[in-house]
């Protein structure tokens, strides 16, 4: 079973595959209980947010997965993290104002530092974008580039 | 955002007023574009989608697709938006259009620049306000990819994208073309201002 989860969106699954298409500068963010076997995939934008709790922002998705993954009785010790994305995929950057992708990267690694949640596999930045599957059985992430290329983290 | 901003009860009427928006700036692109070519090529928008970030995945794929992205400035208020222009017939186009294969980029790249130019005359024109387009810039990956890095810059500030679908016709040949607006809230709500203003 396939759940998409959709630009600035966060989805939980036990079971089947969280899928998310088309990460340019935004970061593809899973985080996985491993004793509860269950998973949390977002799709974030931008890097913190403006106040609204909303998974559109890195730092509030990390928040809002952490916190549907203990109501469903996970713990916040067994969570490990792996996120993918953060491309600049504008080649003039006269049309990007502020390296987005960067800077949802570095929001992604502070934002799991400051809450203990252990950053185990990342594949960030480049210049292409990628589509990321996260299985919830066991936490694997698969990055697809729009080339065609994978790349188990 | 201010509810009066969102697009969930936007009426029949006011998709009419966004078509027609459309079929003014595809209109004006066309008579550009066949004065360049010496051949006759009209344009029209039969559909218009409007579409919350979170639905994009519904009508952008993971396809490579050929686009050219054009930052839109507003003189007052600065950068307000931008327009993504995709080509997913690319090499019929540029073959339709100049006969020659090897220069589908750069084909591309200028039937781009004049449609966000007319494009963007067009909008200002119709909302009372000014436009300046920056100079378009080449896309060619996952349109979702492009598209979803656009509407970052203005994920802050705005929630809806706006999709023309577009035909280019010439002779009996016909083109889809997609032209996407992607407002941040303050020209959103010149877009509202303007429905605000019908009937």
């Amino acid at each position: 079973m396939e759940i998409i989860v959709g630009i600035g969106e966060v989805k939980i699954a036990r079971s089947g595959v969280l899928k998310t298409i088309g990460l340019g500068s935004c970061v593809g963010i899973g985080i996985y209980e491993s004793k509860l076997k269950a998973a949390a995939l977002a799709h974030a934008m931008l890097p913190r947010s403006n106040g609204s709790k909303t998974a559109k922002f890195v730092d509030s998705a990390v928040e809002i997965m952490v916190e549907s993954l203990v109501a469903l009785g996970g713990d916040k010790r067994n969570l490990i993290a792996k996120v993918a994305g953060g491309a600049q995929v504008f080649k003039h950057l006269t049309l990007e104002n502020l390296r987005i992708g960067e800077r949802n990267v570095e929001a992604v690694r502070e934002t799991l530092r400051d809450r203990g949640i252990r950053l185990v596999s990342e594949d960030v930045g480049g210049n292409i974008g990628r589509t990321v599957y996260f299985f919830a059985s066991d936490g694997r992430m698969l990055v697809r580039y729009s080339i065609g290329d994978e790349l188990w983290i | 955002m201010d509810k009066n901003l969102s697009f969930e009860q936007v009426s029949a009427e006011e998709i009419d007023a966004l078509k027609e928006l459309g079929n003014i700036g595809v209109a004006h692109a066309a008579s550009s574009l066949s004065t360049m070519i010496g051949k006759i090529v009209e344009m029209s928008v039969p559909n218009v989608i409007l579409a919350k970030i979170s639905e994009i995945h519904k009508y952008f794929q993971e396809k490579i697709v050929t686009g050219v992205v054009t930052a839109l400035e507003e003189v007052e208020n600065g950068r307000s938006g931008y327009l993504y222009i995709l080509f997913p017939e690319a090499k019929k186009l540029a073959n339709l259009l100049i006969e020659d294969s090897t220069l589908i980029d750069s084909t591309i790249m200028e039937i781009g620049n004049i449609i966000s130019s007319s494009f963007c005359n067009a909008i200002a024109d119709m909302l009372g306000i000014m436009l300046i387009p920056s100079p378009p810039s080449l896309s060619e990956d996952m349109s979702v990819a492009i598209i979803e890095a656009i509407v970052a810059q203005i994920a802050e500030k705005g929630d809806s994208i706006i999709i023309f679908e577009t035909e280019l016709k010439e002779k009996d040949n016909a083109i889809d073309i997609l032209i996407t607006l992607v407002p941040d809230e303050k020209f959103l709500s010149y877009i509202m201002k303007m429905f605000g203003m019908l009937g």
